[in-house]
């Protein structure tokens, strides 16, 4: 599961989703083609789902792959 | 552009950015005016920050002391550009008034001692500072600040003296070359026709009014640009209406996102700028979806004339 970086907002737009990094007050658009939503979490964090409309895993994968190297999401990993 | 009557008061302005949060609204700038004038102007940016909200304060920088170069040094989510319309006292204060040019320097070097990590230099590029633009980037660069320029425009009380202080073509030509050299300097101009394909990536390629971003002014009026405030541009205002029924029904947003220049579309900088800024348009052609009349691909090549259509009677042009 994934969540938004830290200082990191994001919202849907038409084309897909617009995200926002306070420490450089950059946009990034990406054309997410309703493969992700944005949910809130139960401490009012922003999660990133797969959304229901569905798709190709290996896309939204490689999606994910982007954003989190763009710094614009970041991992959650459980605790065990 | 009137002067508003009232402000949002303080409750006023909280309900505001509640709002702008439930919109997912990322930024808010302020202008002026001097913003810093507001006694409570600090806890309403706290107020913002609280909601993750980035601000960006546009001040005269006038009023900053050490104490709030302190205090906005601990702002994580802010931005302050200061104005400077020269590179020395001349210049600037010729503009903005006698012995401005000290004390905003006094004030960006208070920023400095303080840390303050996301200033840039604000620079309107008019005639007469045009020549001192190297240098006024040179002296951002001394206080490890960032330069914006931008066009000066024909809105609001700069109408009255478009014709004195605008820019000609060689000079619009001369901005974009500089513009083009220098990848570090921000420019509100990123999406207009003055912009080289170079800065493409750096910034938008089309006008973000009312599909991005909008303005309200301090009595909650709103408009689709800081730009575009004629009484036809009023949009409704956030003490009688949500913002998001403004943002989402009002007849001046629906018309700037219909705007279509149909002249540029075969123009191969279209992709580039999509038209350029609707307010010079506007204001230079009294019609919204002519081009941007400072085009340097519409202006006549080696012409100084200072038209004040510029190229738009006649916008058929190859790049």
């Amino acid at each position: 599961m994934y969540c938004l970086s830290p200082g990191v907002r994001a919202r849907k737009e038409g084309f897909g989703l617009l995200f926002y990094s306070s420490k450089d007050a950059k946009l990034t658009f990406v054309k997410s083609e309703g493969l992700l939503r944005i949910d809130s979490g139960p401490h009012g964090e922003r999660l990133l789902n797969a959304s229901e409309e569905g798709g190709s895993e290996g896309r939204l994968a490689r999606l994910l792959d982007v954003l989190s190297r763009k710094g614009l999401i970041v991992e959650l990993r459980s605790d065990k | 552009m009137e002067a508003c009557r009232r402000e949002l008061d303080f409750e006023e302005s909280c309900r505001f950015i509640d709002c702008l949060d439930r919109m997912d609204v990322f930024q808010v700038n302020f202008g002026g005016g001097e913003p810093f004038l507001r006694e409570d102007f600090l806890d309403i940016l706290d107020y913002a920050h609280g909601k993750q909200i980035t601000t960006c304060v546009s001040t005269n920088g006038t009023l900053v002391d050490e104490a709030l170069a302190r205090r906005l040094a601990g702002m994580e989510y802010l931005y302050v550009q200061v104005s400077l319309d020269g590179a020395c006292a001349d210049t600037n204060d010729a503009i903005r008034g006698k012995g401005t040019f000290e004390r905003v320097i006094s004030g960006i070097e208070a920023l400095n001692r303080h840390g303050f990590p996301n200033l840039s230099i604000n620079t309107v590029v008019m005639g007469t500072n045009f020549r001192e633009i190297l240098r006024i980037y040179d002296l951002g660069k001394t206080y490890g600040a960032k330069t914006r320029l931008s066009r000066f425009r024909p809105s609001g009380n700069a109408r009255r003296v478009w014709e004195e202080y605008r820019l000609d073509r060689s000079q619009l030509e001369e901005l974009s070359q500089f513009l083009s050299a220098h990848r570090d300097v921000l420019t509100g101009d990123s999406f207009f026709s003055i912009t080289a394909r170079d800065r493409l990536k750096l910034g938008l390629n089309m006008c973000g009014a009312a599909k991005l971003t909008c303005s309200v002014a301090p009595d909650g009026t709103v408009y689709p640009c800081a730009f575009l405030q004629d009484p036809q541009f009023r949009a409704g205002n956030i003490l009688n209406e949500s913002l998001e029924s403004i943002w989402q029904s009002a007849g001046p947003f629906e018309a700037l996102r219909n705007v279509k220049i149909a002249s540029c579309e075969e123009c191969g900088r279209f992709g580039l700028c999509h038209g350029g800024c609707p307010a010079v348009a506007y204001f230079l052609t009294q019609s919204l979806d002519r081009p941007d009349p400072e085009c340097l691909a519409a202006y006549p090549k080696g012409s100084q004339a200072r038209d004040s259509s510029g190229g738009a009677r006649d916008h058929v042009r190859t790049v």
